[in-house]
């Protein structure tokens, strides 16, 4: 099985996000893209980093390549043409801005090597993602940059492939507790109440911060972000509490916040749009937890499989066989691929 | 001109520069010649000495000469070298991708706000994460400038608000939510082990979290961000060394206007 059967028909457009630079997500890309070549799939391809550049810009270490075919679809800044091998020609110049230059979506006409650098903000990715489909595209792929995962967001792509590596941490223990965390906080539960649903969409449509009472009641918080309003936001909270809707990001401090300011956290639960939302570390988010914190979210992200790198660029390694079946076990069932071997574990 | 570059003589000097195959000058063209200083963690020693000049062999530099070393004091040396380069650069290969805008000076930047804005322009900046070094966003924004270019706190039309140093990126970004920001500007001075970067990801996946990321003009500045790097961390654009408060300000009033943010 390829990570490519994991998405072929089922999505159209994909993100490939990492847990940090150099856990191996163009290798997954690459990947992905040779399977789609091979069964003759007409790609899209953007990166809301930057791709394809043989040495790396921050870390100076060589890069894999991206090589597509003849009919692959691209969206890169006008400045990246000049450095790419592949005959290109161009479909539409958009207005999105990025500091590499205008955005370009583009179709090659000869295969060979490109650089690749989309749209800067997420919501011109989702925007591009849809042009290249209109262009033909049966699947786009979306690389991500760096420890960037916000192009999961469900409001962006519709799946997401997680890379995570050795490159993490040179303790094998700490990569896969970071990682099962990450994974963990992508599959959130989502919140199934219709009608808290109902109320929460409302708030986060006027980007409302509230709380919801046992009798559906709506009482606003008057802040215009959560960022530092976890204390005023535990003003409004009593017994009759049970959500709070927050429309933008959930961070440790607002949850310390609560903690400390409320005694009704424990019948409450924090609602977000999605995981991408959530900035909090594994260690914190299980001392939430045990104290009774839950979160839920409206939108889930549909992970399709996590890909190891079991090399690190710092020159150590893990074992490849210990590392991919550690990890497999406590993702099951999310499949489990090594993208220095090629090979899953299914 | 040897070939392979890797000639020990000194007589390998040129009266032409060969741009595909460029080395460094020193007395004389293609010379090679460069200049090292570095710290072995070993006592100031004969032996310190001639694990220096190992060193500079192993990396391919000919005829190493340590020229100047001197104790550290905790059982450290510090080395002043000299050396031959045997690698060459094809220089006619290079392509930088660079991004061209015409700097407006200040009196440009106010007119066109007062044309093509309407309203103040509100500018939001600091040092952020552990990084306690002001200087880069104290000469971008503060009145009197830097080297004779005034800073945004000086341009009519523009509120400036400079946080100062040690910012966590969550406070800075409540503050520029509050402030109703139309731009935000991040300094980074401090880099070592590339502490810049996650912090600089941090703060643009909670903006792009607080649904903030198509109405907020996002720059960063310091020694080691360039435009390159900025489109890797997704930023709007990266400012380098020798960058002043109107370039900055030229780049932001002229995004809002392209992006519609007015």
């Amino acid at each position: 099985m390829s990570i490519l059967d994991l998405i072929r028909g089922n999505y159209r457009v994909v993100s490939v996000v990492g847990m940090a630079k150099n856990a191996g997500k163009t290798s997954a890309l690459n990947d992905i893209l040779y399977s789609a070549f091979d069964a003759g799939i007409r790609l899209g391809l953007t990166s809301i980093g930057r791709d394809g550049e043989r040495v790396d810009v921050v870390t100076c270490t060589e890069k894999p390549m991206i090589y597509i075919e003849r009919g692959t679809l691209i969206a890169t800044a006008e400045s990246l043409f000049h450095c790419s091998e592949a005959k290109l020609e161009v479909l539409e110049m958009t207005d999105y801005q990025s500091s590499l230059g205008r955005i370009v979506i583009a179709r090659a006409v000869s295969s060979g090597n490109v650089e690749i650098g989309g749209p800067v903000t997420n919501q011109e990715i989702r925007a591009v993602s849809e042009r290249m489909l209109a262009f033909g595209a049966e699947l786009v792929l979306v690389d991500g940059a760096l420890d960037r995962v916000s192009s999961a967001s469900p409001a962006i792509t519709d799946a997401t492939i997680l890379s995570t590596g050795a490159v993490l941490s040179r303790d094998m223990n700490k990569v896969i507790e970071q990682s099962i965390h990450r994974v963990h906080l992508l599959q959130l539960e989502t919140l199934q109440d219709p009608v808290v649903r109902l109320l929460a969409e409302e708030c986060l449509a006027e980007r409302q911060i509230a709380v919801i009472d046992d009798a559906f009641e709506v009482r606003p918080v008057e802040a215009k972000t959560a960022l530092g309003a976890g204390i005023k936001i535990a003003e409004v909270l009593d017994e009759h509490a049970r959500y709070i809707v927050l429309p933008g990001s959930l961070v440790t401090k607002t949850m310390r916040d609560l903690l400390a300011a409320s005694s009704h956290f424990k019948a409450v639960t924090l609602i977000v749009r999605d995981a991408t939302k959530i900035f909090v570390d594994a260690r914190d988010w299980q001392l939430f937890k045990r104290a009774g914190l839950s979160v839920k979210v409206l939108d889930p992200i549909r992970v399709l499989a996590v890909t190891i790198n079991p090399y690190a660029p710092q020159g150590y390694y893990f074992d490849p066989k210990t590392f991919r079946r550690r990890m497999s076990e406590d993702l099951r069932p999310i499949p489990v691929f090594d993208v220095m071997e090629g090979e899953s574990d299914l | 001109m040897s070939a392979d570059g890797r000639s020990t003589t000194s007589t390998t000097a040129h009266s032409t520069i060969d741009l595909t195959k460029i080395k460094p000058y020193g007395d004389t063209l293609n010379d090679g010649m460069m200049q090292f200083s570095f710290t072995l963690p070993v006592p100031y020693s004969d032996e310190a000495r001639e694990a220096a000049r190992l060193y500079l062999l192993k990396m391919g530099v000919d005829e190493p000469q340590i020229s100047h070393y001197e104790d550290l004091g905790v059982g450290y040396t510090f080395f002043v070298c000299y050396g031959k380069g045997t690698h060459t650069v094809d220089f006619t290969k290079i392509e930088v991708p660079k991004v061209d805008v015409e700097v407006m000076d200040k009196y440009g930047v106010e007119d066109y706000i007062k044309e093509n804005i309407k309203r103040p322009v509100v500018i939001v900046g600091a040092c952020t994460g552990t990084d306690a070094h002001t200087v880069g966003i104290d000469a971008i924004m503060n009145m009197k400038g830097y080297d004779g270019h005034y800073g945004l706190e000086r341009y009519e039309g523009i509120e400036a608000y400079n946080l100062g140093s040690q910012m966590p990126n969550e406070e800075f970004l409540a503050k520029a939510i509050e402030l109703n920001a139309d731009a935000v500007i991040v300094s980074q001075v401090v880099t070592q082990k590339d502490v810049h970067i996650p912090n600089l990801t941090n703060l643009i996946e909670l903006i792009e979290a607080e649904g903030l990321r198509d109405k907020l003009v996002v720059v960063a500045g310091g020694p080691r961000i360039s435009h390159e790097l900025a489109k890797e961390i997704g930023y709007d654009a990266g400012f380098s060394t020798g960058t002043y408060a109107e370039h900055v300000a030229t780049f932001v009033v002229t995004q809002m206007v392209q992006r519609g943010l007015v």
